[in-house]
């Protein structure tokens, strides 16, 4: 590692960095992606509603715009590479007031300019013909039928694996401390190597701006951007067909409802501007406005269950539109900022202007011909048809019969796949995201403690060091009553 | 004669689910129950004896193996209160060693005190450990 | 595809369906199979290793274990068979019951049932059900986890910690950290009276002197990795929050212990009619669901405070099973419904059937709302009184039983209503 200089390392292993990672690697370029969590995804890219947006209410004219109207049409090939989830199940914007209806008028005109010809008006009759459950004051509606939903944390880890097969290399528990120029290359400290490359993409998200700052650009500011979600437990499943949507402000989108890819009902997100950036704690204002702002459009959900609330921080900025832009002051850097909640959308297209960008500032690019796009579905991921998986994986190991998470029916082999997968899961949040254990309505209080057996035991570690998301979050403290025999101890030498 | 000092004390009898709320009066050496009410029967001024003079409980508690478990383990009989915290230290310093059947009695000695503790679970040491 | 064809097939061998178990072979039925997804069979008694347990069944005070263990010698001896660390993932009805499993030694296993007894026991409420602000970090648990963590694998969840809810597994677990050798700083409960049993109180909160406040819910939680304080809030009657009373206390885990939810997944997917308030399938006085041939007991039908309630009911449902495999059915299925009203919380069974038995007497449970003294319960139907009992008190995290005389029930008209009056 200490000769070794990279053509591009990217700082940052969220969705966005992970999808350049990936288009990174259909050339031949010696790649790194340097995270600093212990997993991908843990920031912005793991707390957002799932949604692949078509940009239909997308500020005309601006860079967002284009990247995320041109990914959506991409979408389904990349999530059919990538052995991702992915579900078009459209959207319905509804107003409930007179004064919202020229709004909906202008929403669709937008649209068009954006190049987004197939919305479709709808009128109260129509609207209740596909979505029984809106509260019976709407008036009129705007259909967008390719709004669509995926899952957050697949697509993420799945463009690191695929990066990874592709010979990308990946630098967890990464902290970039410090960036120096030297000649032509970039000297890169973390809290544990030191890496040199030719280029730099930084697309740390809530931290870009001091990435940025570490070579002497600060033309922007991160403001972590609060939204709060609501999850409900799987029976709300059938209450809505479609995501539903508000009528969008110039700061948010708005508070959504929408079906999510592992069959529950969600609801969010807010928008709270806030100063800390690690401050993912969810707000009693918060779910009160969610609460409030969801049961007027769909009124039968007060009397739903609920399993889970999560917080998520959006990468915002002063400016309205993504900041994807190299500095004359230092060459063949690139930052990527405020992508806000639009990423996990535009991800493959942003990859595919960054690498442009790249080429702008002198990388030479070389077709690698041994290039693999796809991803094979582990066997680990989360199916919602148990029988028909049993009888698929099982005669390959008999580890998949023995189910430790009831809830979502995943099994100690589904648990195991995760943990020897190529971005390996270590932790409990980490199992979650891959395998879904966990995430069902008990929450984990039946198979926690199991899981925590399993990856001590496959990962050759005591069961105390395991954790549920990286260090300072263990499970267990001690063993029972080692404190009182070390009290004793010092107790008998005084 | 000396006339003893006369102590109040309340304290919910637990040897039914009714819960009653005993308030006895009692005097120490030698240890009497004077006067009690709040019992719906006699078990109560029985309970109220004990807790009040010799107060005791069984210890449940769980002393570690060389396996990837812990053994759970009962007193055979109520431990005096005031003891169990020097138990619960003894037991501390426990690793059991070898394999382990249901009913198995482990003691335990602690000044001049000894308590019985029976497993109330099988243990088989895996030969990787 | 391959089928086993049995009698019955009863899901769940914890303390409900072993008693099951035991009760039908004792009556003569056989091709009996219990099926359980843990490694061993005892439920959630594996972990329960203090004591408290049998008082009324064996008249012996014993350990969870101990009382698992006396029913699986029970069994065994009988001869009962069992398969373990199986997972039942459907039910279907069609001739009889086809129920779907898997395990790790067979892969898909398919049984053909005649009868259905459910027992899966019940999960916990999480933090997120009751929408608690704050961090989602390390340090927060369940009680459950926290039992199966410090009395099966030997670990502490932390060494500072507050329990939210003054249930009986909180106390427990109150008792059990401190004796391992972490601090309890506060135990916290939501209502004005204690959750769980008087005698857990004493042994537990009272013998370890650990703080006990009621009135009170955790208001926010702090921490980044880690739980790192809390606030701490009273509330109303009706358990919103009016005041912070205490602002960043410290501690490093919080234990939530903030009721039990029947694991009725199955009992949902095959349709059975479940009572909204119990969140358990509704049933007749011998246990049959709504789907006839189809039983519950255990914590899956209500949650019980004790385990010797909950033996005695998996023995209930068996007997419903043997007259159901008899061919002895009751002339209306439901036919008659109890009600709850007033105080009454609920009242079980649900509907009652008036199956040919001896049986002299139905025995309903039920639970009150709130507490309260010097109480009459009162069962009546649209034109009169049936039967009265009188009660010094009754509280809601202490389950009663009332036996009423089947006569007397059989002579009503209409529904029966529960309730009770409360002399002024």
């Amino acid at each position: 590692m200490k000769n070794k200089v990279y053509d591009v390392i990217i700082v940052g292993g969220g969705v966005v960095g992970t999808a350049i990672a990936r288009e990174l690697t259909k050339y031949k370029l010696k790649i790194a992606l340097l995270e600093k969590n212990s997993d991908v995804g843990e920031g912005t890219s793991k707390a957002n509603d799932g949604v692949v947006h078509t940009g239909f209410d997308a500020t005309p004219h601006t860079l967002q715009a284009k990247l995320v109207v041109q990914s959506s049409f991409i979408y389904p090939k990349l999530c059919s590479e990538l052995n991702v989830p992915y579900r078009k199940v459209g959207a319905l914007l509804v107003v409930f007031e007179k004064e919202q209806i020229p709004t909906i008028l202008q929403l669709k005109k937008n649209a068009e300019i954006n190049g987004i010809r197939d919305l479709n008006l709808l009128s109260r009759e129509e609207i209740f013909k596909v979505e029984p459950n809106l509260n019976t004051d709407v008036l009129k509606g705007l259909m967008i039928p390719r709004e669509s939903i995926t899952c957050p944390f697949t697509l993420t880890i799945a463009y690191a694996e695929n990066a990874l097969q592709n010979g990308a290399e990946i630098f967890l528990e990464n902290q970039v401390k410090k960036i120096e120029i030297i000649k032509k290359s970039f000297k890169i400290s973390t809290n544990q190597h030191t890496f040199y490359s030719k280029f730099i993409i930084n697309s740390a998200g809530l931290f870009s701006d001091e990435i940025s700052m570490m070579v002497g650009i600060n033309n922007f500011r991160v403001i972590p951007r609060k939204g709060e979600f609501i999850i409900f437990d799987e029976e709300t499943k059938n209450i809505i067909n479609r995501i539903i949507l508000p009528v969008p402000t110039k700061i948010t989108k708005g508070i959504l409802i929408t079906p999510t890819i592992h069959g529950n009902v969600l609801m969010g997100p807010t928008a709270k501007d806030i100063t800390d950036k690690t401050d993912f704690s969810v707000t009693r204002e918060g779910i009160k406005e969610i609460i409030t702002k969801c049961t007027k459009v769909v009124p039968i959900l007060s009397k739903q269950t609920i399993i889970s609330q999560y917080a998520g921080l959006r990468a915002s900025t002063k400016n309205n539109d993504y900041i994807i832009e190299s500095n004359d002051k230092v060459p063949r850097f690139l930052n990527i900022a405020s992508i806000r909640s639009t990423g996990l959308t535009s991800s493959p297209m942003i990859a595919k202007y960054a690498v442009e960008k790249l080429v702008e500032m002198g990388l030479k690019l070389i077709e690698n011909k041994d290039f693999n796009p796809y991803r094979e579905l582990p066997y680990y991921y989360h199916s919602q048809d148990i029988v028909k998986e049993i009888k698929r994986k099982f005669p390959i190991n008999k580890k998949f019969g023995h189910i430790v998470c009831r809830c979502n029916k995943v099994s100690e082999q589904d648990i195991i796949e995760a943990i020897h997968s190529p971005l390996g899961a270590r932790t409990l949040d980490g199992i979650k995201r891959r395998t879904w254990a966990g995430a069902g309505r008990c929450q984990g209080s039946f198979c926690e403690t199991r899981i925590i057996k399993i990856l001590a035991r496959e990962l050759g570690i005591d069961i105390a060091k395991i954790s549920r998301k990286g260090k300072g979050s263990e499970i267990a403290i001690s063993r029972n009553k080692e404190t009182l025999l070390i009290a004793n101890k010092k107790n008998k030498n005084n | 004669m000396k006339k003893n000092k006369i102590f109040k004390k309340e304290l919910i009898c637990i040897v039914c689910p009714l819960g009653c709320l005993l308030k006895v009066e009692y005097q120490r050496q030698p240890n009497k129950i004077i006067k009690i009410s709040g019992n719906k029967c006699k078990r109560g001024i029985k309970y109220a004896e004990k807790e009040i003079f010799s107060p005791s409980r069984v210890l449940t508690t769980t002393v570690r193996t060389l396996s990837n478990r812990v053994l759970p383990v009962r007193s055979v009989n109520e431990i005096p209160k005031h003891k169990i915290k020097y138990i619960i230290e003894e037991l501390s310093r426990i690793i059991i060693k070898r394999d382990i059947k249901f009913g198995d009695i482990i003691s335990v000695n602690r000044k001049g005190l000894k308590i019985e503790f029976m497993a109330t679970d099988n243990i088989k040491l895996e030969k990787n450990v | 595809m391959n089928e086993i064809r049995i009698n019955v097939a009863i899901i769940g061998g914890g303390p409900a369906g072993l008693a099951a178990a035991a009760k039908l072979k004792k009556l003569g039925i056989d091709k009996i199979l219990i099926i359980d997804r843990e490694e061993k069979l005892g439920g959630i008694l594996k972990q329960c290793i203090h004591n408290g347990f049998g008082l009324q069944y064996f008249k012996e005070d014993l350990t969870g274990p101990e009382y698992a263990y006396k029913f699986i010698n029970k069994i065994e001896e009988l001869g009962v068979e069992y398969i373990i660390n199986t997972s039942v993932i459907d039910i279907k009805k069609g001739h009889g019951y086809e129920i779907y499993s898997i395990n790790e030694t067979h892969g898909l296993i398919k049984y053909r049932a005649r009868t259905v007894i459910l027992a899966m026991g019940c999960r916990e409420r999480s933090r997120g059900a009751i929408l608690i602000p704050g961090a989602r970090c390390g340090g927060i648990m369940s009680a459950g986890s926290a039992q199966r963590l410090v009395n099966i694998m030997g670990y502490l969840p932390g060494k500072k910690i507050v329990i939210l809810g003054s249930g009986d597994i909180g106390m427990i677990m109150a008792r059990r950290f401190t004796l391992e050798g972490a601090e309890v700083i506060a135990v916290l409960e939501i209502l004005d009276y204690l959750s769980g049993s008087k005698r857990n109180y004493v042994q537990c909160i009272e013998d370890f002197k650990i703080p006990i406040y009621f009135n009170q819910t955790i208001y926010q939680i702090y921490g980044h990795n880690r739980v790192k304080s809390i606030d701490i809030a009273q509330v109303d009657k009706n358990q919103n929050p009016i005041k912070v009373l205490e602002r960043k206390l410290n501690c490093d885990t919080i234990i939530f212990s903030v009721g039990l939810i029947p694991e009725n997944e199955l009992s949902r997917s095959i349709g059975l009619q479940i009572d909204p308030v119990t969140q358990g399938p509704i049933v007749d006085e011998y246990l049959e669901t709504s789907i006839p041939g189809i039983f519950s007991c255990g914590n899956v039908l209500q949650v019980s405070d004790l385990v010797d309630y909950v033996s005695k009911e998996g023995e209930k449902a068996a007997e419903g099973v043997m007259l159901f495999l008899n061919g002895n059915m009751p002339e209306k299925h439901w036919g008659k419904k109890v009600l709850a009203e007033g105080n009454i919380k609920y009242v079980l069974p649900q509907r009652i059937s008036f199956w040919p038995n001896k049986d002299k007497f139905v025995e309903f449970s039920f639970r009150s709302k709130h507490p309260a003294k010097n109480i009459t319960i009162r069962v009546y139907d649209k034109s009169k009184i049936i039967y009265e009992n009188n009660m010094t008190k009754i509280v809601p995290g202490e389950m009663e039983k009332l036996k009423v005389k089947k006569e007397l029930l059989l002579k009503s008209q209409g529904d029966i209503n529960f309730s009770i009056y409360e002399k002024e």
